[in-house]
């Protein structure tokens, strides 16, 4: 086999190759200006931020998460392969190419020259050598990854689409400018550089161990016929092309989408996915929420940078889907253009995308649109879909706080919260009701309040008054004591949790519901508390002082289910299951569900939207109480068309939340599939196939 | 312009009543800011807004819904709130009426502003006999009024859409039907601030007795009737059903 | 001291209103029983001409003036305050309306005579006494009245208009209806726009409530209207959204109608609303909740689907 001699110990090249002292000179005169314009731009944004209220971020644990979710690039690969791993590669090359030059300043302008060490130089031989092999491997996946990525672009994917939701004039072409000049910048830095090098390596006669850059390698001998003096000619005027673009990229950097390239890994660094479950309290009761910029935290002001127009929270939203006018993307970007425009911050491709944002006074009702505010369900979808770390919820809930401080309430909503402070449920009855649920039962539930009992069920303020979801819980109250299980609820000492009372901004009900909860339960005798209702879980276990430890009636089911206390027989048939917002994306629960599915025998097919991706029903953020008259389609309507277009065989919908019994049951009918598929909750699943047991 | 309004406390609409032979029983009675007497404060806010001045609020009986109703007055801007009486009484409107005229000769209103009708006033409008006892003139059935010199415009409403406007003269008493805009919301921090502020004062008052001339001798459920003859089936048989009892009706 | 009824006439646009009638018939009623006279006092502009459509009185009381205005709640107040201090009925019958109330309640309060609200029924045996609705028509309550005189308020149907509209031709009296240092002054009426239905007039309401859930289905329901030759109203919610006008609006803070058939389509039948319709002859529900309060005041109902309901009809009724 030939072998190929590398002259390895000749290997490096001459930096400034053919540079009088005068071009040199220039070169770092331009560098400095590029550095300096660069750390003008970066330093306002710092600043921007510093006047942000201060917000507890600093976790060691997260930047671990953080670090591992840059450098695999999996919360972009995340549902899009293809998008991820070309980004994987423009990142990866990004940053070798980039450490690439720094090795060489170190070598070259520090301790050559600064230092005055030559014999410390380190950039030739065997090291060259491997320098230039990865640099190139890594160029090439650079530009590759790159053109991957123009070319989803150009196939204009739904969620590249700027058009906004609402009925706001907007013009956004300075944006795709941005997007497209970003591209073609890098684009144009990588295949110069690999150009560069061809000319380079033919203009200093193909040095031998130069083969390793495969890139410019190839370049070279396409350029050879140049011959010398021509490649070399090419290679000065190519070098200063390349050498000024890139220069004129760093100064750019921070006034353009590039500095996603910094903002992006300190939002994840940051950020807190949690922080929708466990919302921030009020801090001052005489002005609850966010009135104005100066409420926002420097992690909200962070978040507003760091989008990069992906679209994927866009695309993922159950309002921006049924035709109202909030999009998680346009709600981010209103806000980012207010705060630049606070902050006399001009971005090169235009400042004012949307006339109105800049002069604004107020946020709330000002920036963003009342109806923008209040449609929005709190599914957390956009948080899950978002690569980068952004909280949109936390920031529209405080917004909320701000409207509802001011009276900006629907009348729908005021009467569900008259209601609420009243009765301590939504539904217009008086407190001493909530129990009434319980008389279709032929036996009596113990009173948590009057004897011990081992579970404390949490029924709910749906599982307590609708129709429909009243009787799940009485199927859940005859599942548990045929199964011998020691429970008991509250009875009327029970109120609504303020879950959703909390989420649609009204945080001094939600204080009076939960603190008449509290003082309920610390009464009660139990050792653990289960619920029948997500959003109630999800706010028993993250905002109450008392008991965190909450289940999922799901989960305890399938304990005594696995544990053999209920005996099941066989269902035929195929379903889907629906994945509640409350219980998948908010409390990652996604198997207990699946797996009293399987334990009926029936067959699971899953539906596109599903596990964290699941498509909420609409009812969450308190808009199960207010006017839906105005949307094109209702999300639940959207929801249930997914499920029949599975096939005429799965007959059953499996719901494991009271809001999706009522809103999918309605939406069966309204979708005109009465008949074709039927709305279950699980609990009714496991009573039928409990009834399929064979006697004896 | 100093307004003041007056409000009550009725039994809750969404509850099932019982009785208690000439009266309800009221142990486990739940109570609620009378609908219009809401109104009668809405309009009240607006005009204090437009014209300046003061806004205070009056309300019989001391009991918690009383408090309540009254701190979300001051909640909504009322600059103070009267809670007049010691326990939340059955009291006819004469014996009401009484109660809030001598608590407003205390102060000089220019306008006092109550709901037109509640749902247990058997002998009279509370709002009408206050006027009387204040000599004042008074107008009922309003939905709007704006705000003139010395004098206030007042919209009345009768059957049917039709209004009439009037210039009415202060002092004056209305009873408000509806406020010119909803009744704002409020939300409950401010409730509670409202709490924590002491602007409500409790006022001693005598407590008041009937004296309107009209006494309730037994109360009663009505009956409801069989309630309805319900049509089984479809949709199909119920539109039968329907065309039938129009014909039956004379209608078709 | 009589044994007279007194009825205050309440008319606008120069017509005596129906509640009138009623209210004359149940004076006659009255006088049956007593032996006094029916007196009716018109007052205000035009009031000489309306004597001729009163006629089921036996004394009609007139004090023309056009100082007032088509109504001035302190005006006709006063003079028909002076009336009843003069004449001294034992029974004085106002409607219970927006006319009524300002009359009523100033009397009682000038003339210092017990008032009775919400009244259904008079009965003038053993000393004055009646009926009341109250608590939003949830409670019925028997009263008694100390003395032998008060003013009665009464609510629409206590009596039966055309019942008082019969009768011969009463005699007419002239009475001094003039005024002075008034504090409230008419400045005009406004009539909502014309061509609008009264819906009270109406033989056959299609009510429509929240059920209707948008604007958009308001549409099939006024076809079905059409359809059966009838008029669309609504309870509260839907006037309140401004999917129909306030003419529509039946109950409490709208109108009160008696038609002889009321189809209630995804109405609960909150009280609010029952008042304003609870008397029509013939009343059908439709209601998706089997609870729902309309289908105690009734006569027919349905439980469905408002949305399978109203094409059916429209599909018969096309045919």
């Amino acid at each position: 086999m030939p072998t190929i001699v590398l002259a390895t110990e000749e290997a490096g090249r001459e930096v400034f190759l053919g540079f009088n002292t005068a071009a040199i000179a220039l070169f770092y005169f331009l560098t400095t200006v590029a550095i300096a314009i660069f750390m003008w731009g970066f330093y306002r944004r710092i600043r921007k931020y510093r006047k942000g209220r201060p917000a507890a971020r600093l976790s060691f644990k997260r930047f671990i998460n953080a670090l591992a979710d840059i450098s695999s690039n999996r919360t972009i690969a995340k549902r899009n392969r293809t998008v991820g791993i070309a980004h994987f590669f423009v990142l990866w090359g990004f940053i070798v190419l980039t450490i690439g030059t720094a090795i060489i300043a170190i070598d070259e302008d520090i301790i050559a020259v600064i230092l005055n060490k030559p014999e410390w130089q380190f950039w030739h031989g065997p090291f060259y050598v491997g320098y230039a092999f990865i640099l190139d491997v890594f160029g090439i996946g650079f530009v590759v990854g790159l053109i991957v990525l123009a070319r989803v672009r150009r196939s204009q994917p739904s969620r590249l689409d700027y058009t906004r939701v609402d009925d706001v004039e907007a013009d956004r072409r300075g944006y795709s400018l941005d997007d497209r000049a970003f591209l073609a910048i890098l684009v144009f830095l990588g295949v110069s550089g690999f150009l560069l090098e061809g000319f380079r390596i033919a203009a200093t006669d193909f040095p031998s161990f130069e083969i390793v850059s495969i890139g410019g390698w190839t370049v070279s001998q396409l350029t050879r016929p140049l011959g010398e003096t021509g490649n070399d000619i090419a290679r000065m005027i190519t070098w200063w092309i390349h050498g000024v673009t890139a220069l004129a990229f760093v100064a750019y950097l921070p006034y353009s989408k590039g500095m996603h390239i910094i903002n992006d890994a300190a939002d994840l660094a940051f950020t807190e996915p949690r922080s929708a479950a466990k919302l921030a309290p009020v801090v001052d009761a005489t002005a609850p929420g966010y009135q104005t910029l100066e409420d926002f935290t420097w992690k909200d002001l962070l978040d507003l940078d760091s989008c990069t127009k992906c679209g994927r929270c866009h695309e993922v939203c159950p309002a921006a889907a049924s035709g109202s006018p909030l999009s998680p993307r346009d709600l981010i970007l209103d806000l980012r253009e207010h705060a630049d425009a606070r902050s006399g911050i001009r971005m090169w491709y235009g400042a004012g995308a949307r006339p109105g944002n800049a002069d604004a006074s107020e946020v709330a009702g000002g920036v963003i649109a009342v109806e923008t505010l209040w449609s929005c369900t709190t599914c957390m979808a956009c948080m899950e879909a978002c690569p980068v770390g952004i909280e949109h919820i936390p920031t529209i809930v405080q917004l909320r706080r701000r409207l509802v401080d001011v009276g900006e309430v629907e009348p729908g909503l005021q009467t569900a919260f008259q209601s609420l402070a009243r009765g301590g449920n939504s539904f217009g009855k008086s407190a001493k009701q909530r129990a009434r649920w319980t008389k279709g039962l032929d036996f009596k539930i113990k009173d948590a309040r009057k004897e011990e009992v081992d579970y404390l069920w949490f029924v709910g303020d749906h599982g307590s008054f609708d129709p429909r979801a009243t009787e799940v819980s009485q199927t859940v109250a005859k599942l548990l004591s045929d199964a011998d299980v020691d429970y008991g609820i509250m009875y009327d000492g029970e109120r609504n949790a303020g879950n959703d009372v909390r989420r649609a901004g009204e945080e001094g009900l939600f204080e009076m519901l939960r603190d008449q909860n509290v003082e309920a339960l610390e009464a009660a005798m139990y050792q653990r508390m289960f619920t029948t209702d997500p959003h109630s879980l999800n706010t028993l276990h993250y905002e109450y002082p008392t008991d965190n430890d909450v289940l999922h009636y799901t989960v305890l089911l399938d304990e005594l289910i696995s544990s053999g206390r209920i005996s099941i027989g066989a269902l035929h048939g195929r379903a889907t299951y629906h994945d509640p917002c409350y219980l998948g994306r908010y409390q990652d629960e996604y198997e207990a569900p699946r797996r009293l599915i399987a334990a009926t025998g029936l067959d699971l097919i899953e539906m596109p939207r599903c596990r964290e991706n699941s498509f909420c029903c609409g009812a969450g953020g308190g808009r199960i109480w207010m006017d839906d008259s105005a949307l094109e389609e209702r999300p639940s309507e959207s929801r249930i068309r997914e499920a029949v277009a599975l096939g005429d065989d799965v007959k059953f919908f499996v719901v494991a939340c009271p809001k999706d019994m009522v809103m999918y049951s309605d939406a069966v009918k309204t979708t005109g599939n009465e008949g074709r598929i039927e709305v279950v909750d699980i609990a009714q699943l496991i009573e039928r196939a409990m009834e399929v047991v064979p006697v004896g | 312009m100093n307004i003041a309004v007056l409000l009550r406390a009725v039994p809750d609409p969404v509850e099932e009543l019982e009785l208690d032979g000439e009266d309800l029983d009221r142990d486990f009675l739940g109570y609620v800011l009378n609908e219009f007497d809401d109104h009668a404060l809405e309009e009240g806010l607006l005009l204090k807004e437009e014209t300046g001045g003061t806004l205070t609020a009056f309300a019989l009986g001391n009991a918690d819904e009383v408090e309540q109703m009254l701190h979300t007055a001051i909640a909504k801007g009322a600059d103070g709130a009267k809670m007049l009486g010691e326990e939340l009484e059955a009291v006819d409107a004469h014996a009401q009426a009484a109660t809030f005229v001598e608590a407003l000769s205390e102060g000089a209103f220019d306008l006092v502003l109550s709901g037109v009708q509640a749902s247990d006033e058997v002998d009279g409008q509370v709002a009408m006999l206050v006027a009387a006892g204040l000599g004042l003139p008074h107008v009922s059935v309003v939905v709007g009024t704006e705000a003139g010199d010395g004098s206030l415009k007042v919209t009345k409403e009768y059957w049917a859409g039709i209004t009439a406007d009037y210039s009415v003269q202060l002092p004056a008493v209305l009873g408000v039907q509806t406020a010119r805009e909803a009744p704002r919301y409020v939300a409950v921090a401010r409730i509670r601030q409202a709490q924590d502020s002491g602007a409500l004062e409790e006022v001693d008052v005598d407590q008041p007795e009937n004296s309107s001339g009209v006494r309730i001798t037994e109360m009663r459920i009505p009956e409801v009737g069989e309630g309805a003859d319900m049509i089984d089936g479809d949709e199909e048989a119920a539109a039968e059903r329907v065309l039938e009892i129009l014909q039956a009706a004379g209608v078709r | 001291m009589s044994n007279d009824i007194l009825v205050y006439v309440e008319h606008l646009n120069g017509e005596v209103t129906d509640a009138t009638f009623e209210l004359i018939a149940v004076a006659r009623s009255i006088a049956g029983q007593t032996g006094g006279s029916v007196d009716a006092a018109v007052i205000g502009s035009g009031a000489g001409g309306l004597a001729g459509s009163l006629g089921g009185a036996d004394r009609i009381l007139v004090g023309d003036t056009d100082d007032l205005g088509a109504f001035n709640p302190q005006g006709h107040a006063s003079v028909f305050a002076t009336v009843v201090s003069e004449r001294n009925p034992a029974v004085t019958l106002v409607p219970y309306t927006s006319v009524g109330m300002d009359v009523g309640n100033h009397v009682a309060a000038s003339c210092q005579v017990p008032l009775v609200s919400y009244c259904l029924s008079v009965d003038p045996g053993d000393g004055l006494s009646g009926t009341c609705q109250l608590y939003g028509g949830k409670v019925e309550a028997d009263i008694e009245v100390d003395g032998d005189r008060a003013v009665f308020a009464m609510l629409a149907g206590a009596g039966s208009a055309d019942d008082g509209r019969s009768g011969g031709a009463g005699a007419v009296e002239a009475i001094d209806a003039s005024t002075s240092d008034l504090a409230v002054s008419f400045i005009g009426l406004s009539e909502p726009e014309g061509g609008d239905v009264d819906i009270a007039a109406e033989e056959i309401l299609i009510a429509v409530g929240r059920g209707i859930e948008s604007e958009d289905n308001i549409e099939e329901a006024q076809e079905l209207a059409d359809a059966l030759g009838a008029a669309l109203a609504a309870s509260r919610p839907i006037i309140d959204q401004g999917w129909l006008p306030k003419t529509r609006q039946v109950g409490k803070s709208g109108l009160t109608v008696k038609p002889k058939v009321y189809l209630a389509l995804g109405i609960s039948g909150a009280p609010e609303h029952l008042e304003g319709m609870r008397d029509s002859a013939t009343i059908i529900a439709v209601n998706s909740d089997p609870q729902a309060p309309i289908f105690g005041v009734a006569h027919y109902g349905w439980v469905g689907d408002l949305f399978d309901f109203i094409p059916e009809m429209n599909d018969r009724l096309d045919g």
